[in-house]
């Protein structure tokens, strides 16, 4: 019985990450393969490590397993959040279809300080 | 006697909170897969402006965190009096909704637990 | 626990796992190689941690052998410091 499970644990979370891959080859620009990624790619992982921690009940493994799980989540939403800003910072081309940019308008209209602070600056400059 | 009660009424939203994260986790990642196995595309991207009321900063990144995990929403940025948050939203049929969604469910979640 | 072979279904389960993330590690070489912009190519590194945690996953019901889950824990940890730091270049790079 527990096979069974085992089994369409990992073959789910293995297709949730041809999903993401397929994705990241098929979207149109850069934000939306972020989406494809953090989202079917960290949910694959979450599912194929539930499968390990069915088929291996030891206290060890549950906790690795859970390990991973918060680190991933945690961290998945955080690194594509910094990737996506400095993306449209560097003004990355968006895709087709956009209807609207409000952030290029807010950036267009000086609320958003686009640099970073003045000693920091200095001290790459000098560093180069 | 009263403060114990209070944690354990927070430490129970703390866990219906988990349990909504990883119910959006879910059905955003099976949205976003069927729209990316069909070929026809149902996509309609776009940045949204979206003003937030929340004042503790760990409050805010668990908003950014879970806008990030909610179906075909990314957190991009943010202004820098924390006041508002700019997000890529993936199905932007209607942005009066969209932000009412944001902000009715997720920050108000929020708000009962970190606040 | 015992080997994989008294459980086929499980065996095929494990074996089309390894096809799925093969494919996928191909897609995500594509799209390194081709990828327009510097963001593209560094999106793609976030990818393959995930898939490489897949293929640990899938080696230890292969092996028998749940020890390498450290190394899944020790992958996860490192890209996401792996992102930071491209970030942060990234935004140098603007900046000067």
């Amino acid at each position: 019985m527990m096979e069974w499970i085992v089994s369409i644990l990992l073959i789910s979370g293995s297709l949730f990450m041809l999903v993401a891959a397929i994705g990241v080859v098929k979207l149109s620009d850069v934000y939306m393969r972020m989406h494809a990624i953090t989202k079917a790619a960290s949910l694959g992982a979450i599912l194929m490590l539930a499968a390990v921690l069915l088929w291996y009940p030891q206290w060890i493994v549950a906790i690795e397993a859970l390990m991973v799980v918060l680190f991933v989540i945690l961290t998945a939403p955080i690194g594509a959040h910094m990737l996506a800003r400095v993306a449209h910072r560097m003004k990355v081309p968006i895709g087709e279809g956009y209807i609207m940019d409000e952030l290029q308008d807010a950036i267009d209209r000086k609320e958003m300080d686009p640099d970073m602070p003045e000693e920091e600056k200095s001290i790459d400059a000098e560093k180069l | 006697m009263r403060s114990f009660l209070y944690l354990f009424v927070r430490l129970f939203r703390l866990i219906a909170f988990i349990v909504y994260y990883l119910k959006e986790l879910v059905l955003s990642s099976l949205y976003v897969a069927y729209d990316i196995i069909t070929p026809k595309d149902l996509m309609r991207p776009g940045f949204v402006e979206v003003p937030v009321d929340l004042k503790s900063e760990t409050a805010i990144i668990a908003l950014a965190n879970l806008i990030s995990m909610t179906p075909g929403s990314l957190t991009v940025d943010m202004t820098p009096d924390k006041k508002k948050i700019y997000i890529h939203a993936m199905y932007l049929f209607d942005k009066e909704k969209f932000i009412q969604k944001i902000k009715g469910q997720l920050e108000r979640r929020i708000q009962l637990i970190f606040e | 626990m015992e080997s994989l072979e008294a459980y086929p279904i499980l065996n095929f389960a494990v074996y089309f796992s390894f096809a799925c993330l093969t494919v996928s590690l191909f897609a995500g070489l594509y799209r390194l190689l081709a990828g327009p912009s510097l963001p593209d190519r560094i999106v793609v590194m976030d990818l393959v941690a995930s898939l490489v945690i897949g293929l640990i996953i899938t080696y230890i019901m292969l092996t028998g052998q749940p020890v390498y889950l450290n190394v899944a824990v020790i992958i996860a940890l490192l890209v996401f410091m792996g992102n930071i730091a491209f970030a942060k270049y990234l935004k140098r790079r603007i900046d000067l």
